[in-house]
């Protein structure tokens, strides 16, 4: 199962563009912003094409698409906590989707960023519970470091499998996530486990460890500045290292990175460290500011979101916040489309699915044009 | 030795939707096509499965349905990965999320949250009626006492086993999993065998499905193939892509699985995750130690292009 096909289309030849203004600073910010978005184009007219015929699908089961998408906006965007709530629910998605790019830009498929993320949690609670010595802000900084480091960890496994074996990471990373989450569900079952509780739960973080509030009754907390930071360091990290040049490289074509004397091998190990890592810190992000203890399911799903998040956002930065935060607002929104209607929440499962398709098989436009075409011209063929 | 017997029955059933699944997926795979999206496929297979045998009222005309909207659903992925060459793994994750919402949303707008009585559901055979007790009692009832569906599975493996390694079909398929330059230069269609792997493995993955929900618990719960999918994707590899092999793969699959429900339901406090997560480890274990040895099809996941 070679990897090479996967690589990413080089943005490259988009940057072209920008060499029509002859102000060299004005040609550095205009490459630099074309870098930013990506070609997040794509996504709009696939968002749009996956809510029509989301929107058919509601309509087939008795559901007013129109009202439902109405109802999933004012829930994602009216008033002030409905707005934060969905930042809330972008944060962790954020990371997941970074976790994927990453990878994906150095032509690593990381379908791991859900065990990663159980990883992550996992430590980082660990730490946010027991290593209550550490004064205030030290434990909270522990806690995320630890967070990222369970992670990064679980990541290397997967690339080191990769490097040192050739095992593919399509299974291994699979794998990977169920033997996280059973190590976690062996941890909040017994070690961690809260003594005298019913429920399998670990004990709360203690205080001094949580992610204080940036909004003022809501939330919304420093978490979702990380997630703004990672998606900082993902940029200059990949766009202004030559580490990161190296990895995007390796990403587009192996041979021609392995003929330029780059470690191929060392570059791919990186990236799923890197992956593993930003997953992990979606993880410590959950515990330390949304559910402050760790139970047996810490995500349903997110890392998984965050491949319709990294693809809709083109592996861009911007083009992931937005994405992101598009994600998170149709979660978020979704709720009062479920208590408004009784459509449930799971209609955006189906909407996510069918935005990673259009953007996947954008041949599937030329194709439906083509035979459009030719039923014309057979048609107009019939009446000459 | 009592233990023993109850311990394969739960195997055998525990096995029986990953195996039927894997069976579907070696020859997608040994095509050159991966299908991720088998996790989506079970649990779409699952529900209507459901619904056709609470509508016919048959149990049969339930698993047949199960499969025919497996391969109706598996279409859709052929046609994207086959014909348009998108990128089999991200579509079939695709088709995952899409299944989960879809089959979520129906069976909710269908049942709207009540539960109903399916008035049919699978006999096991009763070849002999009494069989006693004992050892031999508890092997035979092990071997004579299975629903249709089990032997179904079994008597597959087989005939695959023949179809792919013995027949002109067989080297087709594994043929333009390998080498589908080469196949096309000696007149095989590699789109149309593709295609015709990749619905096979549908009606198999929609079976397996059905026949959890339908044949195994006569209900459907949101979720329900909860990661048996990829399970079946895992039992392909650590199985080296033979239908035999498969076999014996999703049994020790399995075994971690039907362990650990002895050991809740005995009350024993071990840690039943441990006995679950065994299988991922020797999958990752035997993929390693394949170096050198055969690792698959060269051309799985690689969409083919006809060159002019």
């Amino acid at each position: 199962m070679s990897t090479e096909e996967y690589s990413v289309k080089p943005e490259e030849k988009k940057i072209l563009w920008c060499d029509r203004f002859k102000n060299k600073y004005v040609r550095r910010i205009c490459i630099n912003l074309t870098l930013l978005v990506g070609n997040s184009g794509g996504s709009l007219r696939a968002i749009l094409m996956a809510f029509i015929t989301g929107g058919i699908i509601l309509a087939i089961l008795g559901y007013n698409p129109f009202q439902a998408y109405g109802l999933i906006f004012q829930g994602a965007f009216a008033g002030k906590y409905a707005i934060t709530e969905s930042l809330v629910i972008a944060t962790p998605l954020i990371f997941t989707a970074l976790s994927f790019a990453i990878a994906y830009r150095c032509g690593v498929i990381n379908l791991g960023a859900e065990g990663q993320l159980y990883i992550g949690a996992v430590a980082s609670g660990f730490v946010a519970i027991y290593a209550d010595f550490l004064p205030g802000p030290l434990l909270m900084i522990a806690s995320i470091l630890a967070g990222f480091i369970g992670g990064a960890l679980w990541g290397f496994i997967a690339g080191w499998l990769k490097v040192k074996f050739g095992a593919s990471e399509l299974i291994t990373t699979i794998m990977m996530n169920y033997i996280g989450i059973n190590l976690v569900g062996y941890l909040v079952f017994g070690p961690m486990r809260e003594p005298g509780a019913v429920e399998p739960f670990s004990r709360f973080v203690q205080e001094s460890a949580r992610l204080s509030v940036i909004v003022p009754g809501s939330r919304l907390s420093l978490s979702f500045i990380l997630a703004l930071v990672a998606i900082v360091f993902y940029f200059l990290f990949l766009w202004k290292t030559t580490i990161g040049y190296e990895m995007r490289v390796v990403g587009q074509n192996k041979e021609a990175a392995r003929y330029a004397g780059i470690h191929v091998n060392r570059r791919a190990l990186l990236a799923m460290i890197i992956a593993g890592g930003f997953a992990g810190l979606a993880g410590a992000s959950e515990v330390l500011s949304t559910q402050f203890r760790v139970y047996s399911n810490v995500s349903k799903g997110l890392g998984f979101d965050g491949i319709a998040i990294a693809l809709v956002g083109a592996n861009a930065p911007i083009g992931i916040l937005f994405s992101g935060i598009f994600f998170g607002a149709m979660r978020g929104g979704a709720g009062l489309m479920q208590v408004m209607m009784q459509t449930p929440v799971s209609v955006i499962d189906m909407l996510f699915a069918l935005i990673i398709i259009f953007i996947t098989a954008p041949m599937i436009y030329e194709f439906f044009k083509e035979r459009i075409k030719r039923f014309r011209l057979s048609k107009g063929g019939v009446d000459e | 030795m009592e233990l023993f017997g109850i311990f394969f029955s739960a195997d055998i059933a525990t096995a029986m939707p990953i195996l039927l699944c894997a069976l579907g997926l070696v020859v997608s795979e040994r095509s050159g096509v991966l299908n991720i999206g088998a996790e989506g496929t079970m649990l779409v297979g699952a529900l209507f499965g459901i619904l056709g045998t609470y509508y016919f009222g048959n149990v049969w005309l339930g698993l047949i349905l199960g499969a025919v909207v497996g391969v109706l659903f598996t279409s859709i992925f052929a046609f994207l990965t086959i014909t348009l060459r998108a990128n089999q793994v991200v579509v079939g994750m695709g088709m995952n999320m899409f299944a989960l919402g879809f089959t979520t949303t129906l069976h909710r707008s269908i049942f709207e949250g009540q539960g109903f009585v399916l008035l049919d559901k699978l006999e096991r055979v009763t070849i002999f009626d009494n069989l006693g007790d004992g050892v031999f009692g508890n092997l035979m009832s092990l071997i004579f006492g299975q629903d249709l569906i089990v032997y179904f599975a079994f008597i597959m493996v087989f005939v695959l086993q023949h179809l792919i390694f013995k027949t002109e079909t067989g080297l087709k398929i594994r043929g333009v999993g390998e080498y589908p330059k080469a196949c096309a230069t000696v007149g095989v269609d590699v789109i149309k065998t593709r295609y015709k792997a990749v619905l096979f493995s549908g009606i198999m993955m929609g079976l397996a499905g059905a026949y959890l929900s339908a044949g195994q618990v006569s209900i459907f719960t949101e979720n329900m193939v909860q990661g048996r999918g990829f399970m079946a994707v895992a039992v392909v590899v650590l199985a080296r892509y033979t239908p035999l092999g498969v076999m014996f793969a999703s049994l020790v699959f399995a075994a971690g699985t039907a362990f650990s429900y002895i050991l809740i339901g005995k009350g024993i406090e071990l840690p039943h995750h441990f006995f679950i997560a065994i299988p991922y480890i020797i999958t990752i274990i035997a993929l390693v130690v394949s170096v050198g040895d055969y690792k698959g099809p060269k051309s799985t996941g690689v969409p083919y292009e006809k060159s002019a």
